[in-house]
């Protein structure tokens, strides 16, 4: 027995005896973005704070009226903030990067569910930053008229704070401003009672806001979880609302949609929204599940959602009792050259991991074919 | 990128962290050996590395950069008053724990629970999570040749009478 050996068997032994958390990856993940968020506005709100108190002294009532102009309340009717074009066609040729992945090897691969059929055609989509909203437009669907401050491609809109890419100093790669945040004041229309009315209010706050309409959001599948995070002791709800498109659910780097941490009382504390402005759309002929099913067992799977083991390569065994189109957000996501791919999508209940392979017909598109 | 922001946007952050959560959470445990406390380090980890995403040049370092952050905060986390006198007060008696499965392995799981949390880790990431030595010195912020070296002896504080193969040092 070797030093890794004995090393191996004492971590393979606490791994059992202290099995990671269940969800942890995804409290982890949200957890950091919502207290990333409220630390890096701990300044900014301090010398809010202190300003506005300077104001009150001696501005007096005329200091009430800047904050009332800065209150995340729509004052109006909502203005959608996003518009997609639906009907143009696409400028180019829709393509894949190499994915950052890491290596991995599933020993078996074995299938426990029927394919389900194969539309002759399925949309394509190309997205564009530029199409995106300006850092006006969007504190003006929020009712907020303080000029937006912006800085290094973010642009911080009263408690927004918008990513942005000018595009005018050419060292600065094309990015994606569609995510907007939010943190502070707001809330929904009442306490959150039960996860359908989390759902139901999340859906209505995000169609006020401008950030989906009506139509879009009610076709988006929502979920919520009532969760206690360790640090701080606080309980909050946790909604998602994935976005689709055409009834085909839209999977990929963050979290296309809306995800809200709220208070039981409806306060909410983040708000973020990825949503990418479409440009363009082509239909595209597809291949079918069974071929692609039959291209993920020879090891040529695109992507996966997650590696139950990341750091070594080799893998459990995975059985897909699921098989379902999606897209993907492939392109080349760094320099905002995005499309969204329709993909063969085979996941196992019995853990988070899920294989992807390209559903477009060979030819219509462009890739390096992966070889794992 | 936004101007002299890295090559890792925000926005990647669940492709980039995500994968590495669980590994963070066993590297703490094998650090802290509590796991609440091991999740607080690695949920601390992750909020730390949300704020300093754009310094990850490579996407390809994002293994041993977030790994030196959760090695960070346990180090922080030891650091407490209350940790120095309840945790480490007791390393040298722990007895056996009754939940461990097999007799035979108690002798390693005393000598491993002697062992510092950094002798701990460097071992868990060397032979557990097999990281090559390059990457583990790039986790504790150290030369190829130190890695090496405290690889060697906190082998061999576990197991002083076994000789290291070479390539168990590679």
């Amino acid at each position: 027995m070797t030093v890794r050996d004995d090393v191996r068997n004492h971590f393979e032994r606490e791994a059992v005896r202290h099995p990671a958390p269940r969800g942890l990856r995804a409290t982890t993940i949200s957890h950091a973005r919502g207290r990333g968020i409220e630390k890096r506005n701990a300044h900014w709100i301090a010398g809010a704070v202190a300003a506005l108190l300077a104001m009150a002294i001696i501005a007096g009532l005329l200091a009430l009226g800047v904050m009332r102009q800065t209150q995340i309340i729509p004052a109006h009717s909502p203005k959608l903030l996003f518009h997609d074009n639906l009907t143009a066609a696409v400028g180019g040729r829709p393509f894949l990067d190499d994915p950052y992945q890491y290596p991995a090897h599933f020993p078996t691969l074995k299938l426990a569910a029927s394919f389900p059929a194969t539309p002759d055609h399925v949309v394509t989509y190309q997205t564009d930053p530029a199409l995106a909203p300006s850092p006006e437009d969007v504190g003006r669907v929020w009712g907020i008229t303080t000029a937006p401050r912006i800085d290094a491609g973010e642009a911080q809109i009263g408690d927004i704070r918008y990513y942005l890419e000018s595009g005018v100093i050419t060292y600065r790669r094309p990015g994606n401003p569609q995510s907007v945040r939010v943190s502070g004041p707001g809330t929904l229309a009442h306490a959150i009672t039960d996860e359908s009315s989390a759902i139901a209010m999340t859906r209505d706050f995000l169609v006020a806001r401008g950030l989906f309409s009506r139509t879009e959001v009610q076709s988006m599948p929502g979920s919520a979880h009532h969760n206690v995070y360790p640090t701080p002791n606080v309980p909050v709800w946790s909604v998602v609302i994935e976005r689709t498109l055409g009834g085909i659910p839209d999977y990929g780097f963050g979290l296309p949609g809306a995800t809200l941490q709220v208070a039981d009382n409806g306060r909410i504390d983040l708000i973020m929204v990825l949503r990418r402005t479409i440009a363009g759309q082509e239909p595209l002929q597809l291949i079918s599940a069974a071929e692609a099913w039959r291209q993920v067992t020879l090891g040529h799977w695109y992507a996966t959602d997650y590696l139950l083991n990341m750091v070594n390569r080799d893998q459990p065994p995975f059985t897909a009792d699921k098989v379902e189109l999606s897209y993907w957000e492939g392109g080349n996501l760094m320099k905002g050259e995005t499309w969204l791919v329709p993909m063969w999508r085979f996941s196992d209940s019995s853990g988070p991991t899920a294989l992807y392979y390209p559903a477009l017909a060979p030819g219509t598109f462009d890739w390096t074919v992966p070889n794992h | 990128m936004e101007g002299e922001r890295g090559a890792v946007e925000i926005r990647d952050f669940d492709a980039v962290v995500g994968p590495l959560v669980e590994p963070g959470y066993r590297l703490a445990v094998a650090m802290l050996r509590d796991p609440m406390e091991a999740e607080d380090a690695v949920q601390e980890a992750a909020m730390k590395a949300w704020r300093s995403l754009h310094r990850l040049r490579e996407p390809e370092q994002s293994r041993a950069w977030f790994l030196s952050i959760v090695a960070n905060q346990c180090r922080s986390t030891m650091r407490r008053r209350w940790w120095r006198v309840v945790r480490l007060a007791s390393r040298d008696t722990a007895g056996a724990d009754p939940e461990e499965p097999a007799v035979g392995s108690l002798d390693l799981d005393r000598a491993m629970k002697r062992l510092t949390p950094d002798d701990r880790a460097i071992l868990h990431l060397r032979y557990f999570l097999d990281l090559p030595v390059d990457e583990v010195a790039r986790v504790f912020g150290i030369s190829f040749g130190a890695a090496k070296t405290r690889i060697y002896r906190a082998a061999h504080r576990l197991r002083p009478e076994l000789e290291l193969m070479e390539e168990d040092l590679r």
